[in-house]
């Protein structure tokens, strides 16, 4: 039999173990915490007792520092040969040509319309719902019921928080978080975010 | 010892006025950082002691207008500070030269990415000054964190108290701009970080300043600088009076210059804003308890000798308000 190794930590590895275990009678669902120092950084030692002849590895990490460690694990996974087949639940409707990128998540009672790309790692929660022609570029972390029109583009590293909605035919920038719950109705800058705590979106300028 | 801070000069918006005449158009303010207009035809909109000013990039040299009129304008490194009097004081007047060298020092450190953000909040500007010169709230007010970490309490000179427990008697300009000239510092502080948290992007910036300690500056009125993290990054905030009861907190995160490219540097800023959020967040929900709690007849407080930094600003502060004196 071969394996499922579900590699990440927090909560959404919870989740995304717990999809995977349901999803496949055929497949031996092992979930693997990878655990962060001090300072942050992951411990990767248990990539060397995984072979990508034996198994397939998922990375679920949540949207901490922007997406980026979910990136950080995923890019070592890929340098070791895995696969990274996507996760798509059986109960989410997906179109039929929509293409789907490595590692991805959608999660049950998402809606991906016509034409939709969502690329690489990038993390669909349940009841979200993409309108056609959009397209999510990678890292993105888009969670339960956010709604987003049809031609949207959602930059990479993207996070779009539940009770956002994002109008048809925005272009949201790479970085951006969308936490504020109401509707986005014009374009947003790379890196803008709208987090609740703040009376005011921060904004980043230069690079 | 007696304050000499009257509850009207927290609630009157005669005296709001008259602060806006009397210090913030007579002094150089804070106007932003020359990151945020980077490219000649760059422009921002800028209030200032109630004006909304222009600051422009002219081919690399930075102006200031309102409305037709040009404004006396300094950049002192990446800072950009204007002033607004008719007859601005040379600015060595109002910075020493070792608090300017300082200031042009730390901040040509720093990178060119800037994240930035405002606060509304509900209280007087100057209970934040009062608050940034007592260090002693640090241990009282952020036990569940800072004050775990670094060690805020620094001493007093005693005759600096007594110093302060003595009426202003020379009113003249140059005595009042003595005043706040002293106010003004800041570089190195005595408190060192032991147990800094080393994360990745620390080994790829410049650091300023080459020590474990916190670095902190004060450019009265409007301008607080602190480095928590030994130079690696910065925090700016500016305050702007709206009333007597309002300020206008504004908040920049800026990095010291990358070493090598990484593309997750506004990531790393947006960490520390969030954990300058919770700090400064119990800060100003304090400010805006005294400060919900003032009115005309409350009795005026009480200060110990820690307190005499604030007790020589109030000095200069209260012959501004009470008598013709000027900057
Ligand atoms: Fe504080």
């Amino acid at each position: 039999m071969k394996s499922r190794w579900v590699v990440g930590t927090g909560d959404y590895l919870d989740l995304a173990y717990h999809a995977w275990t349901q999803a496949s009678a055929t497949e031996d669902v092992q979930k693997i915490t990878v655990p962060q120092g001090a300072d942050y950084e992951f411990d990767l030692s248990i990539f060397d007792t995984l072979h990508p002849e034996l198994g397939d590895v998922f990375i679920a990490v949540d949207d901490r520092f922007g997406n980026f460690k979910r990136m950080e694990l995923f890019r070592v996974a890929l340098e070791r040969g895995f696969t990274l087949s996507s996760f798509v639940s059986a109960n989410a409707d997906v179109a039929s040509e929509a293409k789907i990128g490595k590692n991805v998540f959608i999660g049950p009672q998402a809606i991906i319309g016509h034409h939709c790309k969502i690329e690489y790692n990038s993390v669909v929660h349940a009841g979200a719902q993409i309108g056609a022609n959009s397209h999510l570029r990678a890292s993105v972390w888009i969670e339960p019921g956010v709604q987003i029109g049809s031609r949207v583009e959602i930059g990479t590293h993207a996070i779009i928080r539940t009770g956002a909605i994002v109008r048809s035919g925005i272009k949201v920038g790479k970085g951006a978080e969308l936490g504020w719950p109401q509707l986005y109705s014009a374009d947003i800058a790379d890196k803008t975010v709208y987090d609740t705590r703040y009376d005011e979106p921060i904004l980043v300028y230069g690079s | 010892m007696q304050s000499r801070m009257r509850p009207e000069y927290y609630l009157s918006q005669e005296i709001f006025e008259r602060e806006q005449a009397k210090i913030f158009r007579k002094t150089w303010l804070f106007a932003g950082l020359k990151a945020l207009i980077p490219d000649h035809g760059n422009t921002m909109v800028r209030m200032l002691a109630g004006f909304p000013v222009t600051i422009s990039n002219h081919y690399g040299v930075f102006q200031a207008h309102h409305g037709q009129e040009a404004q006396a304008i300094q950049a002192v490194g990446q800072l950009l500070f204007v002033n607004l009097a008719p007859d601005p004081m040379p600015i060595h007047d109002h910075f020493s030269p070792s608090f300017f060298s300082s200031l042009e020092s730390c901040s040509t450190a720093w990178g060119s990415e800037v994240l930035h953000t405002v606060w509304h909040a509900k209280f007087n500007w100057k209970l934040i000054f009062e608050n940034l010169r007592d260090m002693n709230h640090v241990r009282f007010l952020h036990g569940g964190n800072f004050a775990n970490y670094l060690d805020m309490t620094i001493p007093v000179p005693e005759e600096l108290a007594e110093e302060a427990a003595q009426p202003l008697d020379d009113t003249s300009a140059q005595s009042l701009r003595a005043a706040i000239r002293r106010f003004n510092w800041g570089g190195a502080t005595p408190v060192l970080i032991p147990h800094r948290r080393k994360v990745p992007w620390h080994a790829m910036v410049q650091p300023w300043g080459g020590e474990d300690r916190y670095y902190d500056w004060l450019a009265y009125p409007n301008l607080h600088i602190a480095s928590g993290n030994a130079g690696h990054s910065f925090t700016l905030e500016c305050y702007t009076p709206v009333s007597p009861g309002r300020t206008d907190v504004e908040l920049f995160w800026i990095m010291a210059r990358k070493t090598q490219d990484f593309d997750f540097s506004s990531q790393a800023l947006l960490a520390n804003m969030h954990g300058s959020k919770q700090i400064v967040g119990e800060d100003i929900a304090m400010l805006e308890a005294v400060q919900n709690v003032l009115h005309s007849r409350a009795p005026m407080p009480h200060q110990g000798a820690y307190e005499a930094q604030n007790r020589l600003i109030e000095r200069c502060y209260a012959t501004l308000m009470d008598t013709e004196s000027e900057f």
